[in-house]
C-alpha cells in the first residue's frame, strides 16, 4: 500500500469514518490487484465490504458479490443497493 | 432467602396477611432471587419505543446486569437482543446510536442485521477468507429476547418462559382497550427521570394505593379527595387506583390538551393508575397517558423513567401546557420520594414484620405482595435454572 493511502486510512480510522474507510480499502484492494497480490486484494476487499456494510453503502453488494464469486464469502442475496439505501 | 413460612403469611387474605418481610428489601440474595423469579421470569419494562423511532436506531439497556439491545428494524418493528457478540462475547453497542447497514461488533467486526441475523464474519477463515465450515451463520444470530411493545413500553421476558404478553395481561388489555391507539410522545419536555434510594418494589407499592394521597399529596385534597378514588385490584394480575374527578389541565387562555377520540363517557372525569407487574406503572386520562419504567439498579437504588404521551403530535399541542403537565406530574412523583426512601430505611429495623395491612385501604398493595410472593414460591418450587 502506498504511503499516502496508508496515511489516509489511519486518519479515517481515527475519525471512525466508515464510508471513507470503505472507499479507501477498495482503493487498496484495486492497488493490490494491480500488483498481482491476490491475498492482499481479498484482505482489503473484505475490509472495504465490512465498512461499506456498516455505512449502508449500496456498493457493499458489489464487494460481497466479488468476494462470493471467488468463494471468499457467502452471497448475501438480499443485499441490494436500493435496500441498503433506505437504512441511511 | 426469606423463610417460606413467612412468605406464606403474605399469601393469606389481606385481613390476616403480613407484607413481604425485610429481606425482600435489604438482602442481596433475595434481590438476586427476585431478579430471576420475578423480573426475568415475567414481562418487565426496559424502555420505550420513542427512544428508537427510526430504522436502525439502537438503544442498549443494562437490565439488572443483563446487557440488552433494543433495535428498530426495517419493518418498523422493535427487536430486543442480548447485546453480546456470538463470537467472543463482546458488548456490541455501548451507547444509543443509529446504525445504517448493520450492527457491527467493534472487536472482530462480525456483523448482524437489524433482525439479529449474522451477516458477515470477516477473515474468519483466514485473511481475506470470510467463511469457515464451522462458522454457520444461521446458527449464530444474536440471542433474541422475547419482547412486546404496549403503551410504548418495551416489555421483555428474559427467561422466555412466561405466557405470551397478550395472555399474561389479557385482563388489563381488555380493561384499557379504549387506550389501544396511537400515542404521541410529548417531546423533550415530556421526559424525565428520578433517581430514588429505594428498592423498586416500594415504588410499585406506593403507586398502587390511594391511602397516602391526603397526607403525601395534600394539594389533591381540594378537588380530588380520598373518597373520589377507588381501588383496582385483580388478584394475580395487577393493581392500582382510579379517580372519578380527573380535571383537565388548562392554560391561561383556557386551552386544554386535545382528547383521545372516541373515549366512552367514563373517561370524561375518570382516570386510572395501574401497576403492570412487576415494574411498569401506567396512567391513563382523557387527554394524556404516562408510563413509568422502574429500573431496579441495585437492592436499594431505583431509577424511575417517566414519559408522557398525548393524542396528537407534540407540535399540535399547546406548548406551554406540555411543560406545565410534566412539571405537575414531576412534583407529584417527587412528593412520593421521601416515602419510598423512608420505607426503605424503615426496613433496616429488624423487628419490622412486613407490616399490618388495612383490609379496607391496602388491598392493592397486598395484591402486589401476593403476586411477588407467589412468583417466588413458584420459582422455588420449580427446578433451579440459572439465567
Amino acid at each position: 500500500m502506498n504511503e499516502v493511502l496508508h496515511t489516509k486510512l489511519l486518519k479515517a480510522h481515527e475519525c471512525d469514518d466508515t464510508a471513507t474507510l470503505a472507499l479507501l480499502y477498495a482503493q487498496a484492494a484495486d492497488e493490490s490487484q494491480g500488483t498481482g497480490d491476490t491475498q492482499a486484494m481479498f484482505f482489503f476487499l473484505t475490509q472495504a465490504y465490512i465498512f461499506a456494510l456498516d455505512s449502508g453503502l449500496p456498493v457493499a453488494a458489489d464487494y460481497n458479490r466479488r468476494l462470493a464469486k471467488h468463494g471468499r464469502d457467502v452471497l448475501q442475496k438480499d443485499l441490494t443497493g436500493s435496500q441498503l439505501d433506505t437504512h441511511r | 432467602m426469606s423463610d417460606t413460612h413467612v412468605l406464606a403469611k403474605v399469601l393469606e387474605p389481606v385481613s390476616g396477611a403480613r407484607g413481604l418481610p425485610n429481606e425482600h428489601y435489604t438482602d442481596p440474595d433475595v434481590f438476586d432471587e427476585e431478579r430471576r423469579h420475578v423480573l426475568f421470569a415475567n414481562w418487565s419494562g426496559i424502555g420505550f419505543g420513542k427512544n428508537i423511532p427510526d430504522t436502525g436506531d439502537t438503544w442498549p439497556v443494562d437490565f439488572l446486569g443483563m446487557p440488552l439491545l433494543m433495535v428498530r428494524d426495517e419493518d418498523g418493528s422493535i427487536n430486543v437482543f442480548q447485546n453480546t457478540c456470538r463470537h467472543r462475547g463482546m458488548i456490541l453497542v455501548e451507547q444509543p446510536k443509529k446504525v445504517r447497514g448493520t450492527i457491527r461488533c467493534p472487536y472482530h467486526c462480525w456483523c448482524y442485521s437489524l433482525k439479529g441475523d449474522l451477516r458477515a464474519t470477516p477473515h474468519v477463515g483466514g485473511p481475506g477468507h470470510n467463511t469457515h465450515e464451522e462458522i454457520v451463520h444461521e446458527d449464530l444470530g444474536l440471542f433474541r429476547i422475547r419482547s412486546f411493545v404496549w403503551q410504548d413500553v418495551v416489555f421483555v421476558n428474559v427467561d422466555g418462559n412466561a405466557p405470551a404478553f397478550e395472555e399474561a395481561n389479557a385482563h388489563l388489555l381488555k380493561r384499557w382497550k379504549e387506550f389501544e391507539r396511537d400515542l404521541y410522545h410529548g417531546g423533550e419536555k415530556a421526559s424525565f427521570k428520578l433517581e430514588v434510594d429505594t428498592n423498586w418494589k416500594l415504588a410499585v407499592e406506593n403507586y398502587c394505593e390511594s391511602y397516602h394521597l391526603p397526607w403525601v399529596h395534600p394539594g389533591l385534597n381540594s378537588y380530588s379527595r380520598l373518597e373520589d378514588h377507588y381501588h383496582i385490584q385483580e388478584p394475580g394480575l395487577y393493581s392500582g387506583q382510579g379517580t372519578m374527578v380527573y380535571r383537565q389541565l388548562s392554560g391561561e387562555a383556557g386551552e386544554v390538551f386535545p382528547d383521545f377520540d372516541g373515549l366512552s363517557e367514563h373517561w370524561n372525569t375518570g382516570a386510572e393508575y395501574i401497576a403492570v407487574y412487576p415494574n411498569v406503572l401506567l396512567g391513563v386520562h382523557r387527554d394524556h397517558t404516562f408510563a413509568i419504567v422502574l429500573e431496579p439498579v441495585t437492592l436499594n437504588k431505583t431509577v424511575e423513567h417517566i414519559e408522557l404521551y398525548y393524542a396528537k403530535p407534540a407540535d399540535k399541542l399547546p406548548e406551554s401546557l406540555i411543560e406545565k403537565n410534566s412539571e405537575q406530574w414531576k412534583e407529584v412523583f417527587k412528593e412520593d420520594i421521601f416515602v419510598v426512601e423512608g420505607m426503605q430505611k424503615g426496613r433496616q429495623g429488624v423487628m419490622f414484620d412486613g407490616g399490618k395491612f388495612s383490609p379496607e385501604m391496602d388491598g392493592p398493595t397486598h395484591c402486589f405482595h401476593h403476586w411477588v410472593a407467589s412468583r417466588l414460591m413458584q420459582g422455588r418450587n420449580s427446578a433451579d435454572k440459572p439465567v
